[in-house]
């Protein structure tokens, strides 16, 4: 079990600097001062290990899927936090050099500002980082200035969190924790170093180039981007890659994208993109031949993995179409013989995106499309209203469909409600695939 | 037996068994870190 093994492996990391501390063998000072002593051992690993959720680590996202970690990252880091907040607290042992007899620190808390200042500087760099990383949507700052900030915040935490551990910590003055503690720091920024200095520069060999832009629907482009160099991206339908449009590999300007082609169509990979905000309201406007870097796969929206589910439901809301699309196409062009069904959710009739060949879908291998419009034309003859709770109790609440993969993308509120839904109806959870980059 | 006591979990929204395990890892920690204070 995946997922399992991801949990112990954190718990083994997390807890390895106090079980080496615990098992130094050390008379123990009194249950506050071990109390506040075990915080900052234990937060400083958890705050070490968040550079492996970083959530561009694939041999950990292929596991879970990125928004899972991600959502770890964010709640791990505030768990962390209110360590690092308490650590201080409890220590009630006198804080004096120790005389002569303790050899071993047990009767007082011995440090001076030598190793006090890095502590200081780490636990308000904490706050900060933490405040920041919450703060992120009220504050309006660009999603590349944001995370370059973070990532130099969180470098810094890191390297004054091990430096005060060093300096002041009464079980890290012991060469085996204190050994763990650079060990785990090198991977730390031998991570953040990977994602923003190696991975990119390993991406040279592998340049992309766009080969056609085509308005889809209303504010909504088909992108697709073919590689210049011999090979081609293996992915799974329903993955997404983060593009990098006409900048440099190393730039932090990229955005996630769901692939919206089939892996068997062949090598060049198609996206299908909204006018939603600074990163896509130009997308229109990308000429054809312009340089792109593509640093992909990842997501775990894909059926492949899910075993012989006797059919396949596809919920999509507005462009939540775009992976959805891929898997459909991917199935399709493998001549898979299960039942599928596509709910398509729009505002209106212009919104919708691969129309013809939904239809033709449709038309050829008996794949039910329903489409879903809130503002519908005068004549329309498909479903009104929202995805809502009704509307999927009505095409899914049937016994020979309950064992069914149930795929959803689109809006947060949507997919909330279609999860809730669709379980209320009895289908277990695990058949429900959905990935939410929305958090608080 | 398993499948009874993985029942609850199937009910739960993905989303919700993330936060779930979170809080599991989170009780573990806290129960270490009483034991290394309680130690003795």
């Amino acid at each position: 079990m995946p997922a399992g093994l991801l949990i112990l492996l954190y718990l083994a990391l997390a807890l390895a600097p106090l079980g080496l501390a615990w098992a130094q063998g050390l008379a123990p000072r009194t249950p506050w001062d071990e109390l506040s002593t075990g915080l900052g051992l234990v937060a400083l690993a958890m705050i070490l290990v968040e550079f492996l959720l970083l959530g561009r680590i694939r041999a950990v996202t292929r596991r879970v899927g990125s928004d899972v970690i991600m959502r770890s990252h964010q709640l791990l880091a505030r768990a962390a936090l209110v360590f690092v907040v308490l650590h201080p607290f409890f220590y009630i042992s006198p804080r004096s050099p120790a005389p002569d007899w303790d050899t071993t620190r047990q009767s007082v808390i011995d440090y001076g500002w030598h190793g006090l200042w890095p502590g200081i500087a780490a636990w308000l760099l904490l706050g900060g980082l933490v405040a920041m990383a919450i703060g992120k949507e009220a504050s309006g700052a660009r999603y590349q200035t944001w995370r370059l900030l973070h990532g130099l915040m969180a470098a810094a935490v890191a390297g004054l969190g091990v430096l005060h551990a060093l300096r002041a910590g009464r079980y890290s003055a012991d060469p085996a924790l204190a050994w763990l503690w650079i060990g785990m720091l090198a991977m730390a920024l031998g991570a953040l170093a990977y994602v923003y200095i190696l991975a990119p520069f390993l991406r040279l060999r592998r340049p992309w180039r766009v080969s056609g832009i085509r308005h889809e629907a209303d504010r909504t482009w088909v992108l697709t981007l073919a590689p210049d160099f011999v090979g081609r991206l293996r992915y799974r339908a329903g993955e997404f890659a983060w593009l990098n449009i006409g900048k440099s590999p190393f730039s932090l300007d990229e955005n996630p994208f769901s692939i919206a082609s089939a892996p068997s169509a062949g090598p060049e990979l198609e996206f299908l993109i909204k006018e939603q905000g600074d990163a896509t309201r130009q997308t229109g406007r990308i000429a054809p031949g312009t340089r792109a870097w593509v640093e992909a796969p990842h997501g775990h929206l894909t059926v492949a993995p899910h075993g012989p589910a006797p059919g396949v439901a596809l919920v999509a809301g507005g462009v939540g179409l775009a992976p959805l699309m891929g898997i459909l196409r991917e199935l399709h062009a493998r001549g898979d013989p299960r039942p599928k069904v596509l709910i398509y959710g729009n505002r209106h009739e212009g919104q919708i995106a691969y129309a013809d060949e939904l239809d033709r879908l449709s038309r050829t291998t008996g794949t039910e499309v329903v489409h879903v419009l809130s503002e519908p034309p005068a004549v329309w003859r498909g479903e009104t209203g929202l995805i809502t709770p009704a509307l999927l109790r009505a095409h899914f609440n049937r016994p020979d469909r309950r064992d069914w993969l149930y795929v959803l993308c689109g809006p947060h509120r949507m997919i909330t409600s279609a999860e809730k839904a669709l379980i209320e109806i009895g289908i277990p959870s695990t058949h429900i695939l959905s990935e939410q980059f929305v958090y608080d | 037996m398993i499948d009874r006591l993985l029942a609850p979990a199937r009910r739960l929204p993905a989303r919700r068994r993330t936060e779930a395990a979170l809080g599991l890892i989170l009780i573990v920690l806290i129960l270490a870190l009483a034991g290394f204070a309680l130690r003795g």
